[in-house]
């Protein structure tokens, strides 16, 4: 492959510019979705269907000023917002949009994507430990718990479907994928998906940044250009999860007629409105009521259904 | 940059081994009002309330004010629901004046008391599903309230602080299209409210998280005085409308919502039973609105001097005003006794032992409006 | 237990009769004028004979009438339907009175209400701190006649 083409991949498609396009485009589809089923318009004026709402709204968010609590450590507050930003990027540079659409393709895409984004909550707990105030120390705390027991189920599944089509590769996966697979791991895609939820800190989970209760979590400090990489490493994340289910138990660009990378991004918005119709509806649940339902129902599920998937293997 | 951004003084506080967290006045649920609250891990240990960021001393502005033009301060009590706290002011001064109004002015008050109970409680269901971070049920019943509002806009000109109930009467003569767009609005409550109690009440995310929370004992109620929907849900069928009826409340027929568990959920339940009834009572002023083409009694300007006590059964509970005439043309003095007032002092005692997590949904169950907590 | 037994106790204890008080719209009720030193006697009274429910503590001051500072205390028996309204009068030199905070909870927050505003001392209350009025406005005892707001348009 020529220099060109991987630096076209790395920096246009399916590289930053994508990334950052993704960000708005979450961004708009999840105000535009939600103010649907709120029974509102959402954004509207600025542009055609309000597109460029989202595009002033970051331009404004990138104009405020940057304001560094006096006793938290300014190095570390300023560069935990880009660190996040960063390993949420890598994890999408694994993702399969097409055929031949990926910016690396290694043997373990699996277990890199589920590595990094199992040390998110590291981060996640630094950015509310250097803030140096009561309500993201909070917020980071909860985090830890949450996020714990969320990847718990999240690997389990994730590692069903590497189980099941005998490798960790995205491209092997996705081309090996048929109905009978989607059959044997649809009860690892359900846990996937709710796994994708918590770990995402998406609403009914969205406990470490309960505005009504800690005001917006670790986030709470940060201001202008570290709240937009947090924020945007926060969408991001749920883009990738989003990609992650796709790849693994949707058949990822397997589509007919339609080019792959189209069917790849008509799955990617089924889950997101998915996920903007659960924000929409459910109310948030507590903390404790989170870890009892993993401890107790999510994790002993996704144990079982490695040993389905096993038993369907070995027949 | 800019250094006197960087200013913030205090830091992180230790009080024992407990964190103290200032929850308010800048947090998204409290409103303008302090809890200090403190923490061990996520169990509240201790409650303090500090509220007072919203005063405007309203007892001490109405010793200024003549007895009608009082009725301006009096609504901004509370503007989610005006028209109760105008209704109480207006029974008292014609308590003071000896003067009673006619029974179609009665009638018209109730519907306008009834309306600003449905405005207030629609409101307050909306927050109470907003303090568990979900905006749809907030955004439907802003929809819903939409109608009553254009009813009172139609009717007094406005949409908020109406000034629709005056002192000897109501402020004007209701037209025809002002009861057809109630019927409308009412018509409207009726059409959608099966579908949004089927979200509302079934709905077990709410349920896992109100249900069982904050519980306040019947023994509770008594001792700290508390009020209104707080009060009916832990069973102490207390309601001003029933009990000593006032404006011809005796003539219709309605039920007190009353539930025996004294938890937030039934709080919950309580305030959307109550939109029922309202919306019965309502239907009923309309059909049996009596005749009659007085809307206004003259008052006098100075009133003879005396006191008069008057309470009314509000949005959030009784409210009750003591006011004194030296013979003057407005108030010697007027205490304004308000339900938000007693009923947060509850919070001090029942949130205790629950999680952080809890205190947004016990608070927005208590039902308070921080105009009238501070007046 | 219920009005009758508290008005003859009234009548033995104090020495005050039972009056009509019909300024109230709401309900049937009886004033009783009472010594500011018994308060807390007949508080322990009205708790006892089922005046379990309060309303409201209203001061009013009557300092340019010539008299002192007036305290209302409206009580409600929840089962007989009969209010009672507790009148004593302070001087508005030295306002003092005993809190009857620990007899009735509730009160705790209105006399810390009534204290801010008026500068009355109620004796024996936990927290006799700023509630609801800013700090510039304390210690000028707002409510009282003697104080009167700077207008805001002339």
């Amino acid at each position: 492959m020529d220099l060109a083409w991987i630096l076209f991949k790395t920096l246009v498609f399916p590289g930053v510019t994508f990334l950052l396009l993704v960000i708005f485009a979450t961004f708009y589809l999840e105000r535009k979705l939600v103010a649907d089923m709120h029974g509102r318009t959402g954004p509207y004026y600025v542009g055609p269907y309000g597109i460029l709402q989202t595009v002033a709204d970051i331009f404004k968010i990138l104009q405020k000023e940057v304001i560094i609590h006096r006793e938290a450590d300014k190095f570390l507050f300023l560069i935990v917002p880009a660190v996040a930003f960063i390993m949420v990027s890598l994890v999408a540079a694994f993702i399969p949009y097409d055929k031949n659409l990926w910016i690396v393709s290694t043997p373990y895409d699996l277990v890199i994507s589920l590595a990094l984004l199992t040390s998110l909550p590291a981060i996640f707990l630094f950015a509310g430990w250097v803030s140096k105030s009561k309500y993201p120390f909070i917020g980071g705390v909860r985090v830890i718990n949450q996020l714990i027991s969320g990847e718990i189920p999240l690997w389990l599944a994730g590692l069903s479907v590497a189980l099941w089509y005998g490798t960790f590769n995205y491209v092997e996966i996705v081309e090996k994928f048929d109905i009978i697979g989607f059959l044997v791991n649809i009860v690892g895609f359900l846990i996937f998906l709710v796994a994708i939820l918590i770990v995402a800190d998406r609403p009914p989970f969205d406990i470490p940044e309960a505005e009504q209760e800690i005001v917006y979590g670790f986030l709470t400090e940060y201001t202008g250009v570290g709240y937009l990489l947090l924020a945007g490493a926060k969408f991001l994340e749920v883009f990738v999860l989003a990609a992650m289910t796709v790849t693994l138990f949707l058949g990822g660009f397997k589509g007919p007629f339609l080019p792959g990378w189209v069917w790849f991004f008509i799955k990617v918005f089924a889950i997101y409105y998915l996920a903007f119709a659960i924000r929409a509806s459910t109310p948030r649940i507590r903390l404790d009521q989170l870890i009892r339902f993993t401890w107790t129902v999510l994790v002993p599920l996704s144990l079982l259904n490695i040993l389905l998937v096993l038993a369907v293997k070995a027949l | 940059m800019y250094k006197g951004a960087q200013i913030i003084t205090q830091p992180v506080g230790k009080e024992g081994d407990l964190m103290v967290l200032n929850w308010g006045v800048q947090h998204p649920a409290s409103g303008p009002m302090r809890i200090k609250v403190w923490l061990d891990g996520e169990k509240i240990v201790k409650v303090e309330n500090d509220p007072g960021y919203v005063t405007r001393n309203l007892e001490k502005m109405l010793e200024y004010r003549t007895w009608e033009n009082a009725v301006v301060n009096v609504e901004r009590i509370c503007f989610i629901d005006d028209l109760g706290t105008i209704l109480n002011w207006a029974l008292a001064v014609e308590k003071l004046a000896d003067v009673e109004v006619p029974k179609n002015v009665q009638y018209f008050r109730v519907i306008l008391a009834e309306v600003g109970r449905i405005v207030s409680h629609l409101i307050g269901i909306g927050g109470m599903f907003g303090a568990l971070g979900v905006a749809t049920p907030m955004m439907w019943v802003l929809a819903l309230r939409e109608y009553y509002l254009d009813f009172l806009e139609h009717y007094s000109g406005y949409r908020i602080s109406t000034a629709a109930i005056v002192p000897g009467g109501v402020r004007f003569e209701p037209k025809k299209e002002d009861f057809d767009l109630l019927r409308k609005a009412v018509e409207e409550t009726e059409r959608r409210w099966d579908d949004y109690k089927e979200v509302f009440i079934d709905n077990p995310t709410l349920v896992e998280r109100y249900k069982g929370i904050g519980i306040i004992p019947k023994e509770l109620v008594f001792e700290l005085g508390l009020r209104g929907p707080v009060a009916r849900a832990s069973g102490v069928d207390y309601d001003l409308r029933k009990r000593y009826p006032y404006s011809s409340y005796e003539d219709f027929d309605f039920k007190v919502v009353v539930k025996e568990e004294g938890d937030a959920y039934a709080r919950f339940l309580v305030v959307l039973e109550e939109i029922e009834e309202s919306v019965k009572i309502i239907k009923q002023a309309l059909e049996g609105m009596p005749e009659g083409d007085k809307w206004k009694i003259r008052m006098p300007k100075k009133i003879k001097a005396g006191e008069a006590y008057s309470a009314v059964e509000w949005a959030r509970g009784g409210i009750e005003y003591h006011v004194v005439s030296d013979g003057g043309t407005g108030a010697y003095r007027a205490k304004i006794s308000a339900p938000s007032f007693m009923n947060i002092w509850a919070l001090e005692y029942i949130a205790p032992g629950h999680k952080l997590a809890d205190l947004a949904t016990i608070f927005a169950s208590l039902y308070i409006c921080h105009g009238d907590l501070d007046r | 237990m219920g009005f009758e037994s508290f008005a003859k106790k009234m009548e033995m204890y104090f020495g005050v009769k039972a009056e009509e008080y019909p300024q109230n719209r709401v309900a049937k009720t009886y004033m009783f004028k009472i010594q500011p030193h018994h308060i807390r006697e007949v508080a322990k009274l009205l708790k006892e004979e089922g005046f379990n429910f309060f309303h409201t503590l209203s001061p009013v001051d009557y300092s340019p009438k010539g008299r002192g500072l007036e305290l209302n205390y409206f009580f409600e028996s929840i089962e007989e339907r009969i209010w009672v309204l507790i009148r004593t009068e302070i001087p508005l030199e030295n306002p003092e009175i005993d809190s009857i905070h620990d007899i009735f909870p509730a009160l705790e927050a209105c006399e810390r209400e009534e204290w801010e505003k008026f500068g009355i001392n109620f004796k024996g209350h936990p927290r006799l701190k700023p509630l609801l009025l800013d700090d510039t406005l304390q210690g000028k005892w707002v409510q009282r006649k003697s104080y009167i707001p700077e207008p805001h348009r002339k």
